[in-house]
Formats: structure tokens, sequence, C-alpha cells
């Protein structure tokens, strides 16, 4: 377009809304993330839990991790965990 | 009439050293990026009260006295302040008016800041009462304040105040400046002598201001000089009904500030009504979003849940200081020098005495600083918010706990530099 009036359907964005987007960015970022990582930590908690006092099958193969990138993952559940 | 609006063409937008969308959108990463590093970094409560660590150093260890040179003080200062207000000319040119706005408004911060809690030593509402108790026998008042008024009182004083300055119709006229004062010393002498030191506490505006300010002195604590981490004594903040509402008054006012000098605002008239309507949404806004913010977590029962906003309220505290000084330091560095310089002049000195414009005349500065201010402000907020988080959060929902927190701050952020920069 140039510079004169805007075209019939053109919409303009407020400023407000603009920069928002940026600014808002990470942070949807890092809620996204923590929340995952508590879905996943709970999840395997449930599971674990269910597991106790229940002895595999014998013609089961060796259990392998569940979520081998978990442990690379930092655990939500924060502080001293055996405490 | 003073100009009592803040100077928003000065240390602006257009003053920054760098773009506006790099200012604001710097600011909210900034905010992000501390509590990433402090969700992984700082796991267990560092900074909540211990035995140990109460005010005087010692466990239990009492306030000392309000101290008789700073009442006597207090009381001189008072005089000559009312004195220039009821006494002095009755157009703008009365210095009382700027004492009022200025001086005792916006310098009880980095008073507060650099002093504590002094205020309650120069109170010389506090000095009636106590000469009032000494003289009938009643020290603690005749009445007992109840626990559930707690800060309520307080938050209605600091609206009436930021209604005179913001909302009323004339903001600037003596009269009305008048009126008010004489209102607040009628009703804060008579709760005094009614219901005891304890009105002052929890009901008297600027008392209650500077009191939750003091919490940050770094070198002041219990009243007392000893310099400490002020992350430390912040959470000591007494936690009473309307902390909350008292708080959130001072900083939705200080966003309605910045919006009502905006062009979107200024284009239209408005009537009183309106004024204060939108004044009273601000401050309910800012409230509303910071109780669903600190109540949104799993894990704690109703009565956990319906305690978390009072708990949390101190890490407000650094928001409303970052704000006021981002917001009124140009004020009070240039318009309290000609304050002081005319309450001078009734007094027969300081007619050889100019203002200094040193923030105007370096609005690049300025700007820098009033960005610099809203961003610390909301770091040491979510830092204090954080360390309370875990101290009070079940362990399981710590992190998750403060995600509508965080979301909160980061808007606040983007809101406040907004606002501040923008018009």
């Amino acid at each position: 377009m140039g510079t004169g009036a805007l075209a019939v359907g053109e919409l303009s964005a407020h400023p407000v809304a603009v920069l928002a987007i940026p600014a808002f960015i990470p942070v949807v970022g890092i809620v996204l993330t923590i929340l995952w990582i508590a879905r996943q930590d709970r999840r395997a908690e449930a599971a674990e839990e269910s597991d106790v006092g229940e002895p595999p099958p014998a013609e089961e193969p060796a259990p392998h991790p569940r979520r081998p990138w978990r442990d690379r993952l930092p655990r939500l559940v924060i502080g001293d965990d055996d405490a | 009439m003073l100009d009592l609006l803040p100077q928003h063409g000065v240390g602006g937008s257009t003053d920054l050293p760098v773009p506006f969308l790099y200012a604001v959108v710097g600011a909210s990463w900034a905010l992000t990026i501390s509590f990433a590093v402090l969700a992984f970094a700082w796991k267990e409560p560092r900074l909540q009260p211990t035995a140990a660590k109460q005010p005087g150093g010692g466990a239990g260890q009492a306030e000392p006295a309000r101290r008789p040179w700073l009442a006597v003080l207090g009381a001189l200062l008072a005089a000559w302040f009312l004195g220039a207000l009821f006494l002095g000319p009755d157009d703008a040119s009365n210095p009382g008016i700027g004492a009022f706005y200025v001086l005792v408004w916006v310098g009880l911060v980095p008073l507060a800041l650099l002093a504590g809690h002094v205020w309650k030593d120069l109170s010389p509402w506090r000095s009636v009462q106590w000469l009032v108790g000494r003289l009938t026998g009643r020290p603690d008042g005749f009445a007992v304040y109840r626990p559930a008024w707690g800060y309520w009182p307080a938050a209605a004083g600091l609206f009436a105040f930021v209604w005179l300055e913001l909302a009323s119709p004339d903001a600037g006229s003596v009269d009305a400046v008048r009126t008010w004062v004489a209102v607040y010393v009628v009703v804060t002498v008579a709760g005094g002598v009614a219901f005891g030191p304890r009105w002052f506490d929890r009901a008297d505006p600027f008392d209650v201001y500077s009191a939750v300010v003091a919490r940050l002195a770094p070198l002041v604590r219990g009243r007392r000089f000893e310099p400490h981490n002020p992350l430390r004594s912040l959470p000591l903040l007494p936690v009473a009904p309307g902390i909350v509402a008292a708080v959130s008054v001072l900083l939705g006012s200080t966003a309605f500030d910045s919006f009502s000098a905006s062009e979107a605002w200024q284009s239209a008239a408005h009537s009183t009504l309106t004024t204060s309507l939108v004044l009273l949404l601000f401050c309910v806004v800012v409230a509303v979003a910071f109780v669903a913010a600190s109540v949104a977590t799993g894990g704690v029962t109703s009565a956990q849940r319906r305690a978390l906003p009072g708990l949390m309220a101190h890490s407000l505290v650094p928001i409303v200081v970052g704000y006021v000084f981002a917001h009124y330091l140009t004020y009070l560095v240039e318009r309290g020098q000609g304050v002081v310089i005319g309450l001078l002049q009734l007094l027969g000195t300081g007619d050889g005495l100019t203002v200094s414009y040193v923030l105007s005349e370096h609005p690049d500065l300025l700007a820098v600083y009033k960005v610099g201010f809203v961003v610390a402000g909301h770091v040491v907020a979510v830092v204090a918010a954080h360390d309370k988080a875990l101290e009070v959060l079940p362990r399981a929902h710590r992190l998750t706990g403060q995600l509508a927190m965080l979301v909160l701050m980061v808007g606040y952020t983007f809101t406040g530099i907004y606002l501040l920069l923008s018009v």
C-alpha cells in the first residue's frame, strides 16, 4: 500500500498488541515448559506408585527406563526430594 | 495552580537511547529470564525470617520507643507545613500545597527507604495521641481496634489521597487541599485517641505507607540502625486484612496517573464521577489480578488458599517503590526544590536559591532511570515472591504455583513501562 488511507478491509493492529507478542513469547515458553515437565513428572510418579509391590513377571525382559529423556531434564519437584 | 501532573514529556519514549520496542520487550524478557534462573537455582527458601533475624537482632526484641527529639522535629515540621498551607496565600503560590503533594507524599518513600519507619517518630498525630493518653490515663485508647478491620481504613485513606490528587475536580485548589488535610487530621487524631497507637499502625494512610516501604530499608530494621539484606526484612510485613488493597491502591493509582496523561484519555472531557470510577477500576484490577495469581496453585486447602494473597502481598512493595521512583523522580527532585525554596521564603530566607533542573536537562538519562526502576522493582518482587512460594506452597506445586504470578508480573512490567513511556 502507499502512504494514503488504509484500503477497505485492511486491519491495523493496535501498537500494544504488536508490542505484547514479542514481550510475552518467553514467558509463554517458560510456562508451557514447566507445565509439560510437571505433567511428565506426575505421570511418572503415578506409574512408579502403581508399580510398588508388584514384582515383574519372570518372563518379562529387564525393565527399560520408561522415559530416558527425563533424566536429562530438571525435575520440577525442586528441593531435597529425600527430605 | 501548581503543575501537579507528572512531567511525562520529560524522559519519555523518544528520549530512550534504545528503541521503545526494545525497552518494553527487553524489560519483559529480563523478568522472565530472572524467574527461569530462580526456578532452577534457588530451590529452598533463604529469605524467610527466623528468630535470630527478628528486628533488633534478637529473638522477640521489641522496637524502641518513639524518640522524643524526632517527635519534636516532626511537630515543628508539621507546624511549618500546616502554617504555610492554612496561613499562606489562597492561590497556587501557596507552598503548602507542594509540601503536601511532593515532600510529604512522594518524599515519604525515599525517607522510609533511607531511615526506615521514622515516620512513627515524626508523626505529630502520634504525639497528640500520646499526650491525650497521658492526660486521660488511657495510653492505649478507649476501645479495641478489631483485628478484622486490618488495613482497610488505611486503604480507604490512601484511596482518598489519590482521589484528591488524580480525580478531584481541582487537585491544585488550596481550598481542596486544606479541606482534605483538615478532615485527615481530625479523623487521624480522633481515631488515635479512641483506639490508641494501633490506629496509626493500621489506619493512618501515611503511617502505613511509610511502614510498608520501610521494610525495604537496607540500613534500618525495627527502627534501629542495622545494615541488612532488605529482602530479609520485606517478608516481615505484617499480614492483616486489607494489606493487598492498600498496596494495590498505591500501584493502581500510579498506573492511572500515567494513563490519565495519555492522549487517549486527554482527548475527551471526563466528569469527576467517571474519573473516580476509572481510578477505582485501576486499583481493583491490580488487586483482583494479584489475588487471582496468588491463589492459582494446587495442593492447598481452602483456608491456605485464602491466606496466600496476604502472605504474598509483600512482593508488591518493591514494585510500588520502583514505580514511585520511575514516575515521580523528576517531580521530587525538581519540584521539591521549588517547594523547599517557597517554604524557606515564608521564613524570610531562601531568596537567592534557584531550582536546578538536573534531570529535565538530561531526558535520555531520565528515561533510562525510569525503565531501570521499573525493572529492578519487578525483579526484586519476583525474588521475594519466589522465596515466599518456596516456603508456603506444597513441594509438588512450588513452581507450577508461581506461574500465574510470573505472567502477572510480566504483565505489570509491560503495562507499567508502556504507560510510563508512551505518553
